[in-house]
């Protein structure tokens, strides 16, 4: 496993060797041996969590196949170097090695800091392992002991029509091709889409679709290291030299900071949609602001703060939150007390007061670990605020499913508050993956949250308007076509009716 | 022809039925596999069957979960004293179930359960024209006959899994256990990818489901699934004892719409009709089948020439892009069968280790029949309305002690049960599934503890 003592000892260095392009891809199975100074050591993993961040950054503005592949192929030019054979290889493989395993390990204490790393690192590892040519992929499987058994000549001979029916396998190419025989549990992306032939239990995997299976077998092992890492943390945190540091680092946020704002799902907020918004769109710690606000008309700082730079994530222009803000609170004061109080404070939250700061929304690490609200206060997160009571009435009024309940207040007990928040945006999004909605920072960030959610909600809200046009368009023809039946024998077998009866 | 002389169901009938014939014995040893909690033996997991989860509805829809058993006499007091109407069997957890509240969270997870599916016949309204919504007729258990010879060859097959229990599910559908050892330790991501694999009709509730689109050639699976489903098809779909989908105008012209070239469907509609009395369904299928295949080799000719030329081929049809293509020609028969005839599936149920799912043996609320095993290797043969419901049961107990010498004051299910319906259900689930199975279980505890002494594990 890793531990940081065995980065102190120097072992094998500068070896010229000639390194192959296979050569320069990790599995991360040993941990480096490596002198290390502590500036190498900050420099090394903030230039990865660059490129991580960048990484998932392009995967949730939707990126895809070859743009996805440029755009982070300059990340990766920039900060890391993996990418090509030039002179400094060798550098460029220690530096890739280091800085994994010391994000390995500021990324290991908590469960969502673990599936953070866990999804960002898979995806690199799928990018880099993407870029070999089939005789790279065969040699790299080959030298990381990965056992896949290789299909013989004569089995595959005899499976040559089968194999020919996986999509996308051409005759022309079948002879030169490497087929590996591996048990189907380990090629579920494969399995699903019906990608390979399938026989007695075993996935017959042609050398171009392997590639799936690597990075499930890497992500496995990853997480696996992690959930072990995780019960030695507080141990190496305890060195006074890069305790610190390491606790620092894990303690930034890592996600979309949600700074420009755009996290409402790509529509313009409107103050008019946030009661909407509140009742379905926003995790709990924003919704109770909102509701509260509403309420009471006014907001004490630190829940300003909060909701203010929610909304502003959310996308609501500094425009609509001046009016917003001045509307609530001027139920309660004058319009003059307003401008003198509080104006002030909504410039000053979208930058343009003061140090001109450009103020981002808060993460949940940042509410959750933040100061806890007092006597009429409601900024925090309920999750980790609200004592046993007051949450089971707050679900209580969520009309949520017996289930989904319990496992929430099971995660709250069991100190997993951004686990119980994921739970609520499971339990009132169902399906939301068949939507295509990617709940990846949901319980990470609020504005995650509420992008996810409306996201949702106008894939579903659109489709469903589609659906029901497109059902009583059919019940409509349907209708026609009686009729015309009824006048004449003979229908008209061409028209595309649906076909219910 | 059913004893309609009382009732089905009722809470009498249960307690008789739970006192003298459910089959304890097998169900024991099946969920056990191999580890009864009192063995001697040392190789067998004392816990784990008291790690199962069992849920009990009762009277009045109460619906009690996290329930478990310590041995089989605690599973016998406890069915007996709940006289459950229903009961679900859930998955093996990491703690006993009873316990899921007192533990630290994320310690109660399940790690072991069958691989289930739920085929049901509701899924087939879109389809269906004999029946629809909950009810069911001899005709419409074609589809489940169907059902269960693709999916059955495909889980065997593709998968090598070789423990595989179909069971009715007392009203209109199958449940399918796959009870392998390594099916039962699969994570959920995998049984997600099982049942995608096996699914290819796909669509919201009820409404609008389509065959998701294939590709050419088909995939080696899907072949294998024509070639079972197409006499099926031709047997229980498009006859006018079965579905009649090419026995009327009415119903084959839905069928003809699906025909992806202008002109053919009406050329086939006009001819068919004019021979409405001496063409047979068959004959129609045939025909259809031919003049679609023809006219896309025609179009895959055009496609070719135009490739060689780059010039058009002002024709008539066609036109539009994906719709007239030759591939979409070469693939109208597969897509037609799999509408009519491909398993359907409730993957909710099949892709979360803990989903429950009715038991075995238990008899439905509504019907009154048991739960019983099917055979799938003569699935067609399967009549559901000729599985005993529990008055039937009771009535057959009665009628054949009268006839024998003394009723007996064993609490022994078995002398009982020989006099009913149900005994040859339970000779099939005991000699079709619950033997081979136990062979496996003893074969691979033996492999075990070859393996025991030379065993360090490398981690
Ligand atoms: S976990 Fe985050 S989003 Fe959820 S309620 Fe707490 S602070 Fe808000
Ligand atoms: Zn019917």
């Amino acid at each position: 496993m890793l531990g940081l003592a065995s980065m102190r000892s120097g072992l094998e260095k500068d070896q010229p060797v000639k390194r192959k392009q296979h050569e320069i891809i990790s599995m991360y199975t040993t941990p480096p041996s490596e002198e290390l100074t502590l500036d190498e050591f900050e420099l090394f993993a903030l230039d990865r969590l660059t490129v991580l961040r960048k990484l998932e950054d392009l995967k949730a503005r939707g990126y895809k196949g070859r743009e996805f592949t440029e755009h982070l192929e300059k990340a990766v030019n920039t900060h890391m170097k993996i990418n090509s054979l030039s002179e400094n290889v060798e550098e460029a493989i220690r530096k890739d090695t280091v800085s994994h395993f010391i994000l390995r390990l500021a990324y290991c204490r908590t469960e969502d800091l673990r599936r953070w790393f866990l999804t960002q690192e898979s995806a690199l590892f799928r990018y880099r392992l993407e870029s070999l040519s089939s005789t790279g992929i065969i040699s790299f499987i080959q030298s990381n002991g990965l056992a896949f058994e290789v299909v013989s000549a004569d089995d595959k001979a005899a499976r040559r029509s089968r194999l020919l029916t996986a999509p996308g396998a051409t005759a022309a190419e079948f002879e030169r091709c490497t087929f590996y025989r591996i048990p189907f549990a380990q090629a579920t992306d494969l399995i699903g889409q019906r990608l390979v032939y399938l026989e007695g239990g075993y996935a017959y995997v042609p050398v171009q679709r392997v590639v799936a299976i690597v990075v499930a077998r890497f992500r496995a092992a990853l997480s696996r290291s992690l959930a072990e890492a995780s019960g030695a943390f507080p141990a190496v945190t305890g060195d006074p030299r890069f305790g610190p540091l390491l606790q620092n680092m894990s303690r930034q946020y890592v996600g979309r900071d949600f700074g420009g704002g755009g996290g409402g799902g790509g529509d313009a907020i409107r103050p008019e949609h946030l009661d909407a918004m509140a009742a379905r769109s926003m995790p709990l710690c924003m919704r109770g602001l909102h509701l509260a606000l509403r309420r009471d008309h006014k907001l004490k700082h630190m829940g300003r703060l909060q909701y203010g730079l929610f909304l502003k994530g959310a996308g609501l222009s500094m425009e609509d939150a001046a009016a917003f803000w001045q509307s609530e609170f001027t139920r309660v004061m004058s319009v003059d007390a307003f401008t003198k109080g509080y104006a002030y404070n909504v410039r000053h939250m979208y930058g343009k007061e003061g140090k001109r700061t450009n103020y981002t929304p808060y993460s949940c690490l940042k509410i959750i670990m933040g100061a806890a609200p007092g006597a009429g206060e409601h900024h925090g997160c309920p999750y980790r605020h609200f004592d046993e009571s007051h949450l089971s009435a707050l679900f209580g009024q969520l009309k949520l499913e017996r289930a989904d309940r319990d496992a929430m207040a099971a995660h709250v007990k069991g100190r997993n508050y951004q686990l119980a928040c994921q739970r609520h945006f499971e339990a009132t999004h169902r399906g939301y993956e068949d939507a295509g909605v990617s709940a990846d920072g949901v319980g990470n960030h609020p504005n995650a949250w509420t992008a996810a959610s409306m996201q949702y909600w106008k894939a579903k809200e659109g489709g469903a308007t589609a659906a029901a046009a497109a059902t009583a368009a059919a019940a409509a023809q349907q209708q026609q076509q009686q009729e015309r039946e009824q006048q004449s024998e003979g229908g008209d077998g061409g028209a595309p009716v649906a076909a219910q009866s | 022809m059913a004893a309609d002389d009382g009732p089905s169901f009722s809470e009498e009938l249960l307690r008789v039925y739970y006192q003298r014939l459910f089959p304890y014995d097998q169900m024991w040893r099946w969920l056990c596999y191999g580890n009864d909690p009192l063995s001697s033996s040392g190789q067998v997991d004392k816990t784990y069957i008291n790690r199962r989860e069992m849920s009990f509805t009762i009277a009045n829809d109460i619906y009690i979960r996290y329930q478990c058993f310590k041995d089989k006499a605690d599973m016998v007091a406890q069915i007996q004293k709940m006289q459950p109407h229903k009961m679900d069997i859930g998955a093996v957890f990491s703690v006993p179930p009873r316990d899921h509240a007192t533990v630290k969270a994320g310690a109660f997870k399940p790690v072991e359960r069958e691989l289930v599916f739920d085929i049901d016949l509701t899924d087939y309204d879109d389809v269906r024209t004999c029946c629809s919504g909950a009810k069911v007729c001899g005709r419409c258990w074609g589809y489940m006959a169907m059902a269960m010879k693709v999916m059955d060859a495909s889980l065997r097959d593709d998968f090598g899994f070789k423990h595989i229990l179909w069971v009715f599910s007392g009203r209109r559908g199958v449940h399918c256990w796959v009870c392998d050892d390594n099916a039962r330790r699969l994570p959920n991501d995998a049984r997600s990818a099982v049942a995608a694999y096996l699914s290819v009709v796909a669509g919201g509730e009820g409404k609008g489901k389509k065959v998701a689109s294939l590709t050419w050639p088909l995939h080696h699976a899907l072949q294998r699934a024509y070639d079972a489903l197409e006499p099926m098809f031709r047997e229980n779909i498009i006859g006018e004892d079965g579905q009649g989908l090419l026995a009327d105008p009415e119903n084959w012209r839905k069928l003809l719409r699906t025909i992806p070239y202008d002109g053919v469907a009406d050329d086939l509609d006009a001819s068919w009709q004019a021979a409405q009395f001496s063409q047979t369904p068959e004959q129609r299928w045939q025909e259809a089948v031919s003049a679609v295949m023809a006219r896309a080799d025609k179009e895959a000719q055009r496609q070719r020439n135009k490739k060689s030329k780059t010039a058009s081929s002002g024709g008539s049809g066609g036109g539009e892009e994906g719709k007239g293509t030759a591939t979409s020609g070469y693939l109208w028969k597969y897509e037609a069968v799999f509408t009519h005839a491909y398993p359907r599936l409730d993957v909710n149920v099949s892709t979360h280790m803990n989903h429950l799912l009715k038991s075995p043996f238990v008899a439905h609320p509504k019907t009154g029949r048991v739960c019983v095993p099917i055979n799938c290797a003569r699935a067609e043969e399967f009549d559901p309305f000729s599985v005993p419901t529990l008055g039937q049961l009771v009535a057959e107990i009665d009628a054949n002690a009268a006839s024998q010498s003394s009723p007996g004051s064993g609490d022994s299910g078995g002398a009982d049960i020989e006099r009913t319906s149900l005994h040859k259900y339970v000779q099939c689930f005991e000699a079709s599934f619950l033997r081979p199975l136990s062979a496996a279980i003893r074969k691979a505890q033996r492999d075990a503890a070859d393996r025991e002494a030379a065993v360090t594990v490398d981690f």
